[in-house]
């Protein structure tokens, strides 16, 4: 029996196109000229390199904490796990799971509800939102400070189970003063290094994340992006993404 | 975790005198949780994807 491979992340990880419950992207004409809705994304790379099968349980636009449940969920009830990878999102974005919302919200962030969202769903959300601001609980610190516990739970879950598992960010940038008081914080000297690629995420202090990784050999941004307007990975920069988690993978495992 | 912090501490310091090349992501998600989308069908998802990527672009 194959092992499996169980990914969670957000379009990073699950594509940019609205797909069916399949898997099926739902494209029917291209909207982007470079762009073929239907390429492979990194876990499936992955997994035919693994040779394990692929459960992915990201999603487009959502936050960290939806991230970690989604994974958590899906590792409980998943047998033989061979691997599974955590490719963390922006620490802005805040989860309405059940009324399947994600919002920016933190000082970077002039308007929360920009996008697409229904006026009814911003009616909802609104009062929500004005008492998380009202007790100052969105600023850059506490926003990160939220997904590093996240990033440590998971690890922590993976660990006493014994499931092989990797994390990395997929993006994230912040300002030194920012990064200055969260290397004050303990949880972050909690962090397992070898099993965080990128570990300690962060350019100024020595790491990295994917969007740096794929910065390294393209830094135009022109051959492992799908386009000018859309900064995701292309099928080049999945494949990519790939290779060096399954380089990553067998320095850890050996 | 002293001198991790330290050598951490040091790194950043260094850092504020290198140039920041900050790159902004750009990018698009499609998501259509509305139970109307859900009832559709694929081809009709497909249209209604379209024309919404459109909409944008032309905003």
């Amino acid at each position: 029996m194959r092992k499996k491979l169980v990914v969670a992340g957000d379009s990073w990880t699950a594509g940019v196109t609205a797909r069916d419950k399949t898997g099926r992207p739902l494209f029917i004409t291209n909207p982007t000229k470079n762009i073929n809705p239907e390429f492979k994304l990194w876990p499936e790379y992955l997994g035919d390199m693994l040779d394990m099968d692929v459960v992915n349980v990201g999603r487009g636009g959502v936050g960290n904490e939806f991230i970690y449940n989604n994974i958590v969920d899906k590792l409980s009830s998943v047998k033989n796990v061979g691997l599974t990878i955590a490719m963390w999102s922006d620490h802005t974005r805040w989860d309405f799971k059940q009324i399947s919302a994600t919002l920016r919200i933190d000082p970077s962030v002039e308007d929360p509800f920009e996008g697409w969202l229904s006026q009814s769903l911003i009616n909802h959300l609104k009062p929500i939102v004005d008492v998380i601001k009202s007790r100052n609980m969105t600023t850059t610190e506490y926003n990160f400070l939220r997904s590093l516990r996240w990033f440590n739970a998971f690890q922590n879950y993976c660990e006493s189970n014994k499931i092989p598992y990797m994390q990395c960010s997929a993006f994230n940038t912040t300002s030194n003063d920012i990064v200055s008081q969260i290397i004050d914080h303990p949880v972050f000297y909690n962090m397992k290094e070898d099993h965080f690629y990128g570990w300690p995420m962060f350019h100024q202090i020595g790491g990295f994340n994917m969007s740096d990784k794929l910065n390294e050999i393209d830094p135009d941004m022109t051959k492992l992006r799908v386009s000018d307007e859309d900064s995701h990975p292309n099928t080049e920069g999945h494949k990519y993404i790939s290779e060096v988690l399954y380089d990553e993978y067998k320095k850890i495992s050996s | 975790m002293n001198i991790k912090r330290l050598v951490l501490k040091f790194r950043l310091f260094v850092s504020t005198f290198l140039p920041q090349k900050e790159k902004r992501e750009r990018g698009f998600i499609y998501e259509f949780d509305d139970e109307r989308f859900k009832n559709l069908p694929v081809e009709e998802q497909g249209i209604h994807v379209q024309k919404s990527w459109n909409r944008y672009m032309k905003k």
